[in-house]
């Protein structure tokens, strides 16, 4: 049998992982063959060196800056808090600014209709009395004049009905025109 | 529900937060050693390893918070700290050029000799990276760590068999990468 069988073998007799079953076969060989044996101690040696090389410890300053690395993960609020907070927060600054720049109100003016009472009748003339008469019958004086006319210039108060849109709600406006007529005549 | 029994929920929750973080600062305590270690030697880089242990351990967390029994940690971690190196070094970020391992201390009273054996430990350190992913984590997890190969399948999710065609492979290229790489130095 080559020696090139038995590698896989050997290399696992030299870290102990072999299976029971093939230890004896192992044995048999490695007693028989120099250059094996030779192969094994090899084998034996490295694995020697390699767990030596990684025998140096670990800084504790390592351990604890990857251990506080982690906790500060672990007890950090849930990322999906920061999401709510945040649209809250959105959701209050665009609230505040459709409050502040929204349009002036637009008040709606009641529908009013308006109802102007009828003109007065106009003045009527009575015919002056025949065969002349005075001078101040025929022409009556401003007096006479404003007696003549009294009874249809006196004035009537305005009086402006306002309906609106509410059935219940109706508006008179009366405006006495009294006063602004004595103005007319002081002037 | 009233706001008592709200109150009470609510309490009940931070109180079992603060339990799980307990619990797990207290199991990362006892495992931090093992898992930065197998980080270090998977990846060959201190810092990659950092993070790496910090990415296992987050995982770590999130598996308690989902209630999963654990029933043997550290078989776990093992299996998570391959994986997770498996992926640092797929991303790239993992690959080292030399080790930078810590000096080892010499206490030979022969300098040349000294100077020989930290070369071979060096040499050996170096032999790891040429070996495949899986021939890597077998080693070090069997010859370093110390798992049997039945622990070291199952933290790899390979058959025992295989792992031990792996090892096998890994211990004779090792062996004939350290013998040239001190031929070339002759």
């Amino acid at each position: 049998m080559n020696c090139l069988d038995w590698e896989e073998r050997i290399a696992l007799e030299a870290g102990g992982d072999l299976p029971a079953t093939e230890v004896s076969a192992v044995e048999q060989h490695l007693a028989a063959c120099s250059e094996c044996r030779a192969f094994r101690d090899a084998l034996s040696g490295n694995l020697e060196l390699l767990r030596q090389a990684h025998q140096a410890p670990i800084a504790e300053a390592q351990l604890a800056a990857v251990r506080a690395r982690v906790m500060a993960e672990v007890t950090r609020p849930p990322r999906w808090r920061w999401v709510w907070l945040g649209g809250l927060a959105a959701a209050a600054v665009t609230a505040m600014l459709l409050v502040a720049l929204r349009p002036a109100r637009v008040v709606e003016l009641p529908h009013v209709a308006v109802c102007v009472p009828p003109a007065p009748a106009p003045p009527v003339l009575r015919p002056l009395p025949r065969g002349g008469g005075s001078v101040a019958a025929r022409f009556p004086s401003r007096d006479r004049k404003g007696a003549v006319l009294a009874s249809a210039s006196e004035p009537e108060p305005l009086v402006v009905k306002m309906i609106t849109t509410d059935p219940d709600v109706v508006i008179y406006w009366i405006a006495d025109r009294t006063a602004d007529r004595t103005g007319d005549t002081d002037r | 529900m009233n706001s008592l029994a709200l109150i009470a929920a609510a309490t009940l929750t931070i109180d079992r937060k603060a339990e799980t973080a307990a619990r797990f600062e207290a199991l990362m305590r006892s495992h931090e050693r093992m898992v930065l270690a197998t980080a270090w030697r998977l990846l060959g880089n201190l810092e990659d390893a950092k993070d790496a242990s910090q990415e296992v351990f987050l995982r770590f967390y999130r598996r308690m918070g989902e209630r999963e029994e654990c029933t043997n940690p550290a078989g776990w971690l093992y299996r998570v700290t391959v994986n997770v190196c498996h992926d640092h070094r797929r991303r790239g970020r993992g690959e080292t050029q030399v080790e930078e391992f810590i000096e080892p201390v010499d206490t030979a009273p022969d300098p040349q000799r000294a100077l020989t054996d930290s070369e071979r430990q060096a040499a050996v350190r170096m032999s790891l990276r040429i070996l495949s992913e899986k021939e890597r984590a077998a080693v070090v997890l069997r010859d370093l760590e110390g798992l049997s190969t039945a622990e070291v399948a199952a933290a790899l999710g390979s058959a025992e068999a295989t792992v031990r065609s792996q090892i096998a492979k890994a211990r004779v290229k090792m062996k004939n990468f350290v013998e040239s790489y001190f031929r070339r130095r002759i």
